[in-house]
């Protein structure tokens, strides 16, 4: 990433995994300049509901409702971001609202294109070959980046 | 020429005024009559093309804000005996203002009712066959272990309003939907006076969803036309089925068709089963592909254990509901599960009830109901959410 910043699925994987690992304030640093950019593809989506739901979970609905609805006027499309702002009103004890949210998936089915989350899971090769053929162009940055990771012994290692 | 400038502008302005001025009063609640728990609070504001927002309050906090009609909703002011100040605030486009208020009294303390009637949809068997006839004194009913008057109590033919909710995904392919969708049709067609079904076909996205139909309406055509493709979320889905049968009269329930394993929805199962909880709706799963294992599966969202852990909540929450899980060794199976479960609800028993000993605290309350005959098994909800 220190290599290729704009790589922002590589970001997002980075911060999903990190987030398994406990490491929540990374994960939302990562997370924070893609949900809160001007994306609107699949990766844009995802660290929406992300970053949503860790909100949620941290007892900050407001600040997830905020985030989802900056996230549904880029990306109106996208049905996992009503209905997990639907859940969120719900959470709320906002019933009407919640009820509001779901009303653009029930009356639009059908979309033509697979979901966020699907795309996620289905692991394309093609951002990974041009991860590794970034890092090889530029194996100055690879070693500056795994020496702020690691320290210095370590990047020189073979 | 200036003043007669000077008097047409005179002769406009209360005009210009008039269309700036809003208007706004409370047609729910009605202020009369003490409220508890959720309450319908609605206005109307005239002129409605004049409004930019409306915002709502219940005792001095905001609790939503709309910017178009029908300017309604539903709050839940508690259950403490109390008065509350419902007030409605209108912002116009071009900066007029309008204020309407209601408060509604507390309710006096020697009138004092709990007025949370609770229903329970029952299912008795001999262990085989279902049992019908049993009169309302052979029921017993135990709610966090107190037993609890039965106030109402009829047998069969209560309305439902469910929704049959078909997995469409990459491996229902090819015969598999076309059966499925056989099946869900079947249970549409079989509906009565008063009932209302909805069928939806989800992947990883809604693929499909019908209006709600009652007896003797056909179903779309395009309901066949759908093609099975993509992920699954199911408990995307189900939240969704439930939802939309939270606004419906009489029976809830929702009726799945899936292998359970759920791979991209954006909510846990945990996260519908509190749904679930809280909306009082059956679930029947008609679970496909289970052959009595549980799945070894994962995925870039979840390893194997979450997996397991959510297939099984779902069956724990279809067993409290008051559902039950068929297992189906082929799709075709389906069309004939369908029409057992209409059968099934079309048995049910309903007894009602007014908990004793309610705390209105958001706490699972146990239930059980035991029938005074020797021999006899009983289905029902386990719980309810106490509000």
């Amino acid at each position: 990433m220190a290599a290729s910043p704009e790589l922002e699925e590589a970001r997002l994987r980075l911060a999903l995994n990190l987030e398994r690992t406990g490491d929540r304030q990374r994960f939302r640093e990562l997370l924070d300049p893609i949900a809160t950019g001007d994306g609107r593809d699949w990766v844009s989506a995802v660290a929406c509901e992300e970053l949503a739901r860790s909100q949620l979970e941290a007892g900050l609905p407001e600040e997830a409702d905020l985030l989802l609805r900056g996230a549904l006027q880029r990306m109106p499309e996208r049905q996992a971001l009503w209905i997990l702002l639907a859940h969120v009103h719900d959470r709320q004890g906002l019933l009407s609202r919640s009820w509001e949210s779901l009303e653009p998936v029930a009356a639009a089915p059908g979309a033509a294109e697979a979901s966020e989350r699907l795309t996620y899971d289905a692991w394309a090769n093609g951002p990974l070959e041009r991860a590794r053929a970034a890092l090889s162009r530029d194996s100055a940055a690879l070693r500056a980046a795994l020496v702020a990771e690691l320290g210095r012994d370590a990047a020189v290692r073979p | 020429m200036s003043r007669w400038i000077a008097t047409l502008a005179l002769a406009l302005a209360p005009a210009v005024l008039w269309s700036q001025e809003l208007h706004v009063s409370i047609t729910a609640p009605e202020g009369l009559e003490p409220v508890f728990g959720a309450v319908d609070f609605g206005a109307v504001v005239y002129p409605p093309d004049e409004v930019a927002r409306v915002e709502f309050l219940v005792d001095g906090e905001t609790v939503d804000e709309l910017t178009r009609p029908p300017f309604e909703l539903s709050v839940d002011v508690g259950w403490e005996n109390i008065e509350h100040r419902f007030e409605v605030r209108a912002f116009g486009h071009r900066g007029g203002q309008a204020t309407a208020v209601v408060v509604t009294p507390p309710i006096r303390v020697d009138l004092e009712l709990d007025i949370e009637l609770q229903q329970l949809y029952i299912t008795v068997t001999d262990g085989e066959s279902r049992v019908r006839g049993l009169r309302r004194d052979e029921f017993e009913v135990i709610d966090d272990g107190a037993r609890q008057e039965i106030v109402t109590f009829a047998g069969g033919e209560v309305p439902l309003a469910a929704v049959v909710l078909v997995d469409a995904s990459v491996s229902m392919t090819g015969r598999r939907l076309g059966l499925a969708v056989r099946g869900a049709a079947a249970f549409a067609a079989a509906a009565r006076t008063n009932d209302e079904v909805a069928i939806h076909l989800f992947s990883d996205r809604l693929l499909y969803a019908s209006p709600f139909v009652g007896a003797g309406a056909s179903l779309p055509t395009a309901l066949t036309e759908v093609r099975a493709d993509g992920g699954t979320a199911l408990f995307d889905h189900l939240y969704l089925a439930i939802k939309q049968l939270e606004s419906r009269q009489g029976r809830r329930v929702v009726i799945v068709l899936s292998d359970g394993l759920d791979s991209h929805s954006v909510l846990r199962m945990r996260e519908v089963a509190w749904l679930v909880r809280r909306s009082r709706a059956m679930i029947y799963w008609l679970r496909l592909d289970a052959e009595g294992v549980q799945p070894a599966r994962f995925s870039s969202w979840k390893n194997a254990d979450d997996y397991r852990r959510e297939w099984r909540l779902l069956g724990e929450i279809v067993a409290e509901t008051g559902g039950r899980i068929l297992d189906l060794q082929r799709v075709d199976q389906a069309e004939g599960s369908v029409r057992a479960i209409l059968e099934e609800l079309r048995d049910q028993y309903v007894l009602g009830y007014y908990p004793l000993g309610n705390r209105n605290d958001g706490s699972w309350h146990k239930v059980r109901v035991r029938v005074n005959r020797p021999g006899l098994r009983v289905r029902t909800r386990g719980g309810y959410l106490d509000y």
